[in-house]
């Protein structure tokens, strides 16, 4: 998947895994980006009576590098803080919620946000309202109305929320992970199978939410709002983790501790860089680094195993990827160091010569009028790899690119396969029952478990 | 570890409510914001009411002891504290 589950420690800890991340200039509000990341994978939509909720011994944090050295120059830090109206009940809520307020909600969350600029660490807003989850139409009756009352505003200039909210991710996980097959490609691979159509192994689940709407202008280093695409001052690097607290001591009562210092547990950049491209014993030691420790896996970058995989799995199919035995400059560039101007026209989201993964966006790139869900790939400049949109098909654009559709970018030498460009999970926005939204927090209404029980 | 042992231990590093600067609190009741990034030096690492304090033992052969407290992590060396808890382990 993007990263959900994708390192063995932090499978084992989905409030602090982070699935996804998005970074985008706002297609209403263009003076703006907003960045989303996303935890709490795979959540099903009837799981009570404990519902799905962000952990308060966690620190999320989404980070903002406009220098190019992969270290943060501005942090956003949310903390949550669960409160229990009635401990004697085992019910999430004891009757319909209409309202954050409402006293048939027992089990609330809230949550403040930091914002951590070099020296200076300020509180922007405390005590700000988690939505319920969406458990069903007599509990969360009118579930919008909920979610667009914990949308809030802060007198700073960001707008918030952190919450429950639809899978927007599409992938063929049980494709995927059956040995790399692709449907509706099956009938190609090593093992083969009659061909059939992509299924949408994310959809009808939720995840947890936190999205920020940001003024261009307080993300740049030198203040101003972008406008030139060839500035070096338009891209930012974004990033996502979450940290626990060094130690915790559980006493006999049940209850547990926490102590020392924050260690970062999940770390997410570019998606699928952690899942794909980090091998399995690496894995969990990237969660716990930053990006500017990441030139010790430029190797699995420039040489990357799924590219080997590919034309084993695909007798015939990649013969021109299997030759290739240069190193891949073309994923370096899009993963580690942003994409150089004079590469693609009119682009570059480049941040130096400082290997890192992080999602790279151009902020003088205004939003489309009309969208491509394969971003670059499609001729979308606004679209991944320039940031991410909720909608761009991840998987594809990435099954593209390491199968050899972007060595040209980088060696003209080249021709990729006629399959290369072809590749697709089989699936798009539409592989998802609940659809993305035009304004924020852009990600759709989350399922609910009466019409979502499994 | 025992309540005993963890409630004595605490209790004999004198570490009170009283001695123990608060950290902001606010309305909400959620925790004002005492440090940064993981990775990244701590800021204000204040320890906060009714946080407890754990020594860490991370190296028996040479001493070396990690204790946590809020946010605060010191590591120092002291054989003779190392020597007295893994007697006080061993009975």
């Amino acid at each position: 998947m993007s990263s959900h589950r994708e390192a063995p420690g932090i499978s084992k800890d989905p409030v602090a895994d982070n699935t996804d991340l998005y970074a985008f200039v706002s297609p209403d509000a263009p003076d703006t980006v907003t960045l989303i990341a996303n935890y709490l994978p795979l959540q099903g939509p009837a799981g009570g009576p404990n519902f799905y909720e962000f952990g308060d011994d966690v620190l999320y944090q989404i980070y903002v590098d406009n220098d190019g050295d992969g270290r943060p120059d501005i942090t956003y830090q949310f903390r949550f803080q669960t409160q229990l109206r009635n401990p004697n009940t085992f019910l999430y809520n004891t009757g319909p919620i209409a309202s954050l307020n409402d006293p048939n909600w027992n089990r609330r969350q809230f949550y403040s946000v930091t914002r951590v600029q070099g020296e200076d660490e300020r509180v922007l807003a405390t005590g700000l309202s988690s939505p319920p989850c969406n458990i069903g139409p007599r509990s969360t009756p009118n579930y919008p109305a909920l979610a667009g009352a914990a949308v809030h505003h802060l007198s700073s200039g960001e707008t918030v929320f952190a919450g429950q909210r639809a899978e927007e991710f599409y992938v063929d996980l049980g494709a995927v992970f059956d040995l790399a097959v692709l449907r509706p490609f099956e009938n190609l691979h090593l093992i083969p199978t009659p061909a059939t159509p992509g299924v949408n192994a994310t959809n009808r689940l939720n995840v947890h939410s936190i999205a920020i709407k940001v003024p261009r202008a307080s993300l740049t280093r030198d203040g101003s709002s972008p406008t030139d695409p060839s500035r070096a001052s338009s891209v930012i690097g974004v990033w996502a983790a979450a940290s626990r607290r060094r130690a915790k001591i559980r006493d006999d009562e049940g209850d547990a501790d926490d102590t020392g210092a924050w260690v970062q547990v999940s770390r997410l950049g570019n998606p699928l860089f952690n899942e794909v491209i980090v091998p399995m014993g690496s894995k969990d030691r990237w969660n716990a680094l930053a990006p500017s420790a990441d030139n010790q896996f430029a190797g699995d970058v420039l040489h990357p195993e799924l590219a080997r995989l590919l034309p084993v799995l695909y007798p015939g199919v990649f013969p021109n990827l299997a030759a290739y035995g240069k190193d891949r400059a073309d994923l370096a560039a899009i993963l580690l160091t942003g994409i150089p101007p004079g590469i693609i026209p009119g682009f570059q989201n480049f941040t130096g010569t400082t290997q890192a993964d992080m999602l790279r966006l151009n902020m003088a790139v205004p939003p489309g009028s009309s969208n491509n869900i394969l971003g670059i790939l499609g001729g979308d400049l606004a679209g991944f790899p320039n940031g991410r949109r909720v909608f761009d098909d991840i998987v594809a654009i990435e099954l593209r690119a390491v199968a050899g559709v972007t060595i040209p970018l980088v060696d003209h030498t080249f021709t990729p396969d006629g399959a290369a460009s072809l590749l697709t999970s089989g699936l798009s926005p539409a592989s998802v029952n609940s659809p993305s939204l035009s304004s924020f927090p852009y990600l759709g209404v989350p399922y609910d478990g009466f019409d979502n029980p499994s | 570890m025992s309540k005993l042992s963890r409630r004595s231990f605490l209790a004999r590093t004198a570490v009170t409510a009283a001695a123990v600067t608060g950290g902001a609190v606010t309305l909400a009741g959620i925790e004002a914001p005492a440090l940064v990034a993981a990775g990244s030096r701590p800021r204000s690492p204040r320890p906060t009411r009714g946080d407890v304090l754990v020594a860490h033992v991370r190296n028996i052969s040479t001493g070396e002891v990690a204790v946590l407290m809020g946010t605060r992590e010191v590591v120092y060396r002291d054989r003779n504290l190392v020597a007295h808890l893994l007697a006080a382990v061993r009975g």
